[in-house]
């Protein structure tokens, strides 16, 4: 592990994590809400910074930056390697077209939208510090903090049912939080550190690992709405704006798989057990079946994709069966297509939610089967949709299908055949439960004067969002790439 | 002793909480029971610590504890707006708020 | 990269900008939405004539690119590209002209010529693609691009024949999906190479290869409409005559079938597949569609519905031809890809001519519609001919080569499977051409057009008589370089190593 304290070592990933929160401060200082070009200037620091990140990591390789003194040696600290760079990369492109589309859409609410700004980037602030932090307890706190703003988030507009949903989704916080928090003290009890890649790995996994790992792994599975403990998803995102859904569940609902995903991926050797990769697979199994047939079954178009949410959940945790007990290039395999499942989920599904929030708009329900008649009237946003929806379902050429093609070909390396069949099964299920949109729109329905027609800047960018999503199985090199540059033991 | 007392005021923390999630519920009652299973949680932790890693034990606490705090708080916060809705929307529905 | 390197991309692009252009377009600019889509049909006619000038020559056409390091995207031209993407581009501009004919003053024309322009893109995808990777990858699009052209009419009928198809074809597309990666799991990304690879290998598992084979075929056959994989066929016929045409000449079925050639020729290589001992079950898989698709057309008295058995049945003509042993069988089930083709987009101009002009929708309601609409009818007895085996016509020949291909490879059940077939196709169409011709025409027509001197609209009309020429010329013109069996021959040479 490449150990450095430089001040310039710091200085960028530093930067990154505190720069959305500058921002929200300078919106907090401001009477009016933030403009066009306030918005502007933040995304376009943020972009730079991130891309400062993104180039020096590939200069340099990857390292870990320790506080000095006894945080140092708990192991508390930053960690710059390439998944941390790609997840910083997604949260840019993501918030900002999320911060485009509330720009537009509470164009006409400038209360609810200054409150927007004040939850929306300590998010991305919170974010940010848990995609690079290296320890538990950075972790806590970003996870945190991202907590409260999501609360505020879904409750925006202060009335009794998003009320309700945020507390839902508050009581799974805290849930989660009380096994995550008390995880990392097992750990830190027990090895002394609360660095996520527990230091000695040659010993064998004693008691106190073992409880640790139970206590994250629960706390994170309920945050991250595994079945069967993702009852509070879909009020949440479901009930909420659209832009902001999108958000939530393009973003939010991946940090939680992170953390895992990176506390299993450098614990690897401590956690061959195939028994609970099982369960895990079993777990996602169920997720991917019975999301897919509740998003079937739903009759309101934004619950429709908050259940696609669930469902797609399913195929990120299909990793961990695949890892356990595989030879290290099928482990990579599986690594990289839950990572670029991942991806393209959170490209198309902010996708999804902000052209669905259009489509709602315009047709003034709430309703799928008021869709009649949109495609040529509201087309545009229908494109869009249509197009995210290519990649939830796994159709070439879009990410979501190399990232299905890769999930199968590590569950064949692996010998565990079975996964292929759940992803197959699982794809059609998504194909249902799209199609049953598509379907819809091709009914001849109500005439011009019946839409209600928003700006044309709303459609930018979940179409931006959806190009992308479909896009990506052609030019996954890159995101890959970066995905191998590691932190030199 | 000194281990015997922190056992006994863990456990008792424990058993408050679960005692409190599951007889309430109310959902601010209930963020208080998180509370104090965390607070529980960490003095068992206590117990069990070895003394070269009790630095990190302790500032896991300082964070966690006001942080679960701070959510219970909030929890709170959300019910009485909720409270609040609800009397607008009929003044007289009053059943089963305080336990 | 050279221009040669571009160019199989190149010809893809045509269709997707022009895609991409109508898209964007108001439904009344509709002249530039006509000149667009002109202009991308004879670009690309141009393109694919010249690829296979060049391909004639020996010149090697390749655009190749890396997704990941095990896995590449590749577009190729060889000689049986050129076969489907000749037959594709001429036949789409056809479709094209009668397109605009058909749907005049219909809503919603701008998001039917996009999907239109897709849909031949992706064709040309599955024409070109190099390896099973790619293939897999533009057979998927085409589901995508052709379901909004099956539900174009929004009516309840036609959304439930688009429910239908797509479950049939993603299915289906799930099934090729898991072969495929079984495949690339045991012997990595393999390329289309004439003669096929997998016998030089190094998989020993002769029960995984057969296993897979029979995966790719259930995954091809459900496009291809192999029984029982065809319900979705007749139910689609819901859809208007030019995407009929589409689905059954040019696009969906063919893809299907030419999924299967190459899985046979170029992935498997002939010979590695017959000492398999895959290829007998597929004849007769091949056979009993054969026969029960002509008996289910002789039963349908829907003109559309009729000519869709009928397709199902015609296109195991390819199927069988490919698992027949030896030159004759590649050379018949080539050929008559392409002449089928030719024959069957006749008769969809033809049944949509008399819908449109006449309002005819039944066998029956055809009387006397020879007299009516003259052109147009013999255009249908040519093509009805043609698909019977009468010389000269297109049929014959590829006909001829299968039974010729069935006695050399000692299969003669095959010659009576074609045998009856023709009899079967005989019966359910010579009545046609009795009722046609022979019959007087009733006192009023259902629901008759009039369009001034011509028996219908001209962009109907000379569509339908340009393929009827065709038909005409493929046969009577077989032995002339560049004729369908031509290159059918010269692809055979290549397969055999002749």
């Amino acid at each position: 592990m490449r150990v450095r304290g430089g001040m310039t070592d710091w200085l960028l990933p530093l930067l990154l994590i505190v720069q959305p929160l500058l921002w929200a401060v300078w919106a907090l200082s401001r009477r009016k809400p933030l403009g066009g070009p306030g918005l502007a200037v933040g995304v376009g620091v943020n972009g730079a910074l991130t891309l400062g990140i993104a180039l020096n990591l590939l200069a340099e390789g990857g390292r870990v930056l320790l506080l000095p003194g006894l945080a140092g040696d708990l192991g508390i600290g930053l960690r710059l390697d390439g998944v941390g760079a790609l997840f910083v990369i997604l949260t840019w492109l993501i918030a900002s077209c999320c911060v485009m589309q509330v720009h537009w859409y509470f164009r006409d609410q400038p209360l609810l939208r200054k409150r927007v700004w004040h939850l929306v980037l300590p998010l991305w602030s919170g974010m940010n510090l848990i995609w690079l932090a290296n320890d538990f307890l950075l972790i806590y706190l970003g996870m945190e903090v991202v907590a409260f703003c999501v609360v505020g988030l879904i409750a925006l507009n202060g009335q009794a049912q998003p009320l309700r949903s945020a507390m839902r989704y508050l009581q799974a916080v805290l849930l989660g939080t009380l096994a995550l928090l008390l995880g990392a003290g097992v750990l830190v009890v027990g090895h002394g550190t609360l660095a996520v890649t527990v230091a000695d790995q040659s010993h064998e996994p004693g008691p106190y690992l073992a409880v640790a790992s139970a206590l994250i792994t629960a706390g994170l599975t309920y945050r991250a709405a595994l079945f069967p403990l993702h009852t509070w998803l879909p009020p949440a995102h479901g009930s909420s704006y659209a832009p902001l859904s999108a958000l939530l569940s393009a973003l939010v609902t991946k940090a939680s798989f992170y953390i895992l995903a990176r506390y299993w991926l450098a614990n690897e050797t401590l956690f061959a057990s195939e028994l609970l990769g099982g369960m895990v697979g079993v777990m996602a199994s169920a997720a991917i079946l019975w999301g897919g047939w509740m998003a079937w079954r739903q009759v309101k178009l934004k619950m429709l994709v908050a259940y696609s949410s669930v469902n797609q959940v399913g195929y990120f945790f299909l990793m961990f069966p695949l890892i356990a007990a595989a030879t290290p290039e099928v482990a990579e395999t599986a690594r990289n297509g839950a990572m670029l499942q991942v991806i393209s989920h959170a490209l198309a599904k902010a996708a999804l939610f902000m052209a669905a929030g259009n489509l709602v708009m315009g047709i003034a329900s709430e309703r799928i089967d008021g869709l009649a008649g949109v495609s040529r009237f509201l087309p545009i946003s229908l494109l869009s949709f249509g197009l995210a929806g290519v990649s939830i379902m796994g159709l070439p050429p879009s990410g979501g299908f190399l990232a299905k093609w890769t999930l199968l070909q590590a569950s064949l390396g692996t010998g565990q055949w079975w996964w292929a069949l759940v992803i197959v099964t699982g794809g059609f299920l998504s194909a249902a439960y799209i199609f049953r949109v598509y379907r819809q729109t091709y009914l001849e329905g109500p005439g011009e004067h019946d839409f209600h027609y928003g700006s044309l800047w709303l459609e930018v960018a979940p179409m931006l969002l959806a190009f992308l999503a479909v896009g990506l199985g052609l030019v996954a090199g890159m995101p890959l790439a970066l995905l191998d540059v590691e932190v030199a033991p | 002793m000194l281990e015997l007392m922190f056992t006994l005021v863990g456990g008792l923390l424990l058993m408050a909480g679960i005692w409190l999630f599951l007889s309430r519920r109310d959902f601010a009652l209930r963020a208080l029971a998180f509370l104090l299973l965390t607070l529980g949680g960490f003095v068992l932790l206590l117990v069990f610590v070895p003394s070269d890693h009790l630095s990190g034990l302790i500032l896991l606490a300082a964070l966690g504890l006001p942080v679960s705090l701070a959510l219970a708080v909030l929890a709170r916060f959300l019910q009485r707006r909720l409270w609040q809705l609800s009397d607008e929307v009929d003044p007289d529905a009053g059943e089963g708020r305080h336990d | 990269m050279s221009f040669n390197d571009w160019l199989p991309l190149l010809v893809l692009s045509t269709s997707l900008f022009a895609a991409f252009i109508i898209f964007g377009l108001r439904e009344w600019q509709h002249r530039w939405r006509e000149a667009i889509n002109l202009f991308a049909a004879v670009a690309k006619i141009v393109l694919v004539a010249y690829m296979g000038w060049g391909v004639a020559e020996g010149i090697e056409y390749e655009t190749r690119f890396q997704l990941t390091p095990e896995l590449a995207f590749v577009l190729r031209a060889d000689s049986l590209t050129i076969a489907f993407a000749g037959l594709s581009s001429l036949l789409w501009l056809c479709t094209t002209i009668y397109a605009i004919g058909y749907l005049e003053d219909s809503p919603n024309r701008s998001r039917f010529f996009g999907f239109f322009s897709f849909c031949v893109a992706s064709t040309l995808g599955v024409a070109l693609a190099g390896n099973l990777f790619t293939f897999l990858v533009f057979y998927e699009i085409l589901t995508l691009s052709t379901y909004p052209l099956v539900v174009h009419r929004g009516t309840e009928k036609a959304l439930r024949a688009g429910r239908t198809y797509v479950a049939y074809a993603l299915a289906g597309g799930a099934v090729l999906l898991i072969a495929v990666a079984w495949l690339h799991h045991l012997v990595g990304d393999l390329d289309f190479i004439a003669g096929g690879q997998l016998v030089n290998s190094a998989v020993a598992d002769d029960g995984a290869l057969i296993a897979i084979f029979a995966l790719l075929i259930v995954g091809l056959g459900v496009k291809a409409a192999l029984v029982p994989l065809h319900s979705w066929l007749p139910q689609a016929m819901v859809a208007p005559a030019p995407v009929s045409a589409l689905l059954h000449a040019v696009a969906v079925v063919k893809a299907g079938v030419f999924g299967m050639v190459r899985v046979v020729y170029d992935l498997y290589g002939v010979h590695f597949a017959s000492d398999l001992g895959v290829l007998e079950p597929l004849a007769w898989v091949a056979a009993a569609t054969i026969i029960y698709g002509s008996v289910q057309a002789l039963l349908q008295s829907d003109l559309k519905r009729r000519l869709a058995y009928s397709t199902v049945s015609q296109v195991s003509y390819v199927t069988l031809g490919i698992t027949l042993f030896g030159p004759l069988g590649t050379i018949g089930g080539v050929v008559h890809l392409i002449h089928q083709g030719l024959m069957k987009i006749t008769l969809f101009f033809c049944a949509g001519n008399y819908a449109e002009t006449l309002g005819v929708h039944g066998v029956r309601a055809l009387d006397g519609a020879g007299r009516r609409m003259p052109w147009t009818s013999m255009a249908f007895t040519v093509a009805a001919f043609g698909m019977i085996g009468a010389p000269p016509l297109a049929g014959f020949i590829s006909k001829w080569y299968l039974g010729q291909a069935a006695v050399a490879a000692d299969m003669h059940f095959m010659v009576w499977v074609l045998v009856v077939s023709t009899v079967l196709n005989a019966a359910y169409f010579l009545p046609i051409v009795y009722r046609l011709w022979f019959r007087s025409q009733p006192a009023d027509w259902p629901h008759e057009r009039i369009w001034g001197r011509h028996e219908t609209s001209l962009w109907l009309l000379l569509p339908t008589l340009a393929t009827a020429f065709f038909v005409i010329v493929a046969g009577v013109f077989a032995g002339v370089a560049f004729s369908p069996l031509s290159w059918s021959i010269f692809m055979a040479e290549d397969v055999y190593g002749l």
